[in-house]
């Protein structure tokens, strides 16, 4: 269901202080995301709709799970977990393995979820006062502060995409 | 590589203020890249069942970058080039224009309203820094911080990269996310 706006679950504050300012923003962008996948069946979610580009919204759905989990834990916290929709032989496995199947989509929009609860939880407890501090990345080093911008950016291009995708599977645009 | 090749790239460990103008200029170099060398038919292309261009995108953004700068952060007049009248008919304006203007004049209106707008909020950010308010105010009177101005752009300009990709891609198969090593935008004054 699309909204109307007295129902829009995202929030437009002014928040202050860096953190809620970051948090914000994400949360708002999970919930674009969300909204724009509301009210689809699976062939819709599967749908290329927007050929050449092999994308699809459940393709989408697929790759922010493994988005959240990467920066979020294996990043961010250095655990060693498997990276969700990841194969060694098909790299893009979150895109290519989107198929139109009702259990498929249930269980990329579990996926998403799980990983954004386990993200919360890690910013719940993390102190705004250590955003300048460093995780290994590749052969270097990068600040929390930069992960959750580059976080920001990356959900933003990618609500871009699902705009496109949803306006050529029915014309929904907006949000 | 050196940065010298990718320019855009952010600072790896700065603080608020680099961070945030980094995560904007690089990705303004993104879309720049993504709707550049393109004639005017490439600038015209739409796909699947949408109507938005790459020219319209480049206008757009152009518009957005001289608005954010003046009329939200200062309350200043949008300025030159623009007629605010350009809109009194269709609201649309700057993103259907755009299918009439030669590609050398898009791509410069909008490498102006970069430098414009980077040298406006350079001097706010001299004057008050990220918590200093912005003209820009809620309906209830609530003024923005210029941080939430920057923040707004580095959304905008997510978002319409992502369009920009999957037009990109349309037009002529370019795909990718971020420029390659070495890559400057083409004049097409040149």
């Amino acid at each position: 269901m699309w909204t109307t706006p007295d129902q829009d679950p995202r929030t437009f504050g002014n928040p202050e202080g860096e953190l809620a300012n970051y948090r914000e923003y994400l949360d708002n962008y999970r919930l674009t995301i969300g909204l724009k996948c509301e009210g689809l069946d699976a062939e819709q979610l599967a749908r290329r709709s927007v050929p050449p580009s092999t994308m699809s919204l459940l393709g989408l759905l697929r790759h922010l799970a493994g988005v959240e989990n990467s920066w979020f834990q294996r990043v961010l916290q250095g655990l060693d977990q498997p990276l969700p929709y990841r194969r060694e032989d098909d790299r893009d496995w979150d895109w290519n393995g989107a198929v139109a199947d009702d259990a498929v989509v249930e269980e990329a929009r579990a996926s998403w979820q799980a990983e954004i609860a386990k993200a919360d939880g890690w910013l719940d407890s993390f102190d705004e006062a250590e955003l300048g501090s460093t995780v290994p990345l590749g052969d270097g080093t990068v600040s929390v502060r930069d992960v959750l911008v580059h976080l920001i950016e990356e959900y933003a291009r990618h609500a871009g995409h699902a705009d496109l995708l949803r306006e050529c599977i029915d014309g929904r645009t907006g949000q | 590589m050196t940065s010298d090749d990718t320019p855009w790239e952010p600072p790896r460990a700065g603080d608020e203020l680099a961070h945030l103008l980094g995560a904007l200029d690089r990705l303004r170099a993104t879309f720049r890249w993504k709707a550049d060398a393109l004639d005017a038919a490439g600038l015209r292309t739409t796909t699947a069942a949408s109507r938005l261009t790459l020219g319209g995108l480049v206008k757009h953004l152009a518009l957005v970058e001289d608005f954010k700068s003046t009329v939200s952060l200062s309350g200043a007049p949008l300025g030159e080039p623009w007629d605010p009248h350009a809109w009194d008919d269709d609201e649309d304006w700057e993103f259907n224009s755009a299918a009439d203007d030669a590609p050398a004049a898009l791509y410069a209106l909008y490498d102006g309203a970069v430098q414009r707008s980077r040298a406006r909020f350079a001097s706010a950010l001299r004057d008050g820094g990220l918590d200093a308010l912005a003209h820009s105010s809620s309906a209830e009177g609530e003024h923005a911080s210029v941080r939430r101005l920057l923040f707004d752009l580095v959304e905008e300009y997510g978002r319409h990269t992502g369009h920009a990709d999957l037009i990109r891609e349309a037009v002529d198969g370019r795909t990718g996310e971020d420029p390659p090593a070495g890559w400057r935008p083409t004049s097409w004054h040149l």
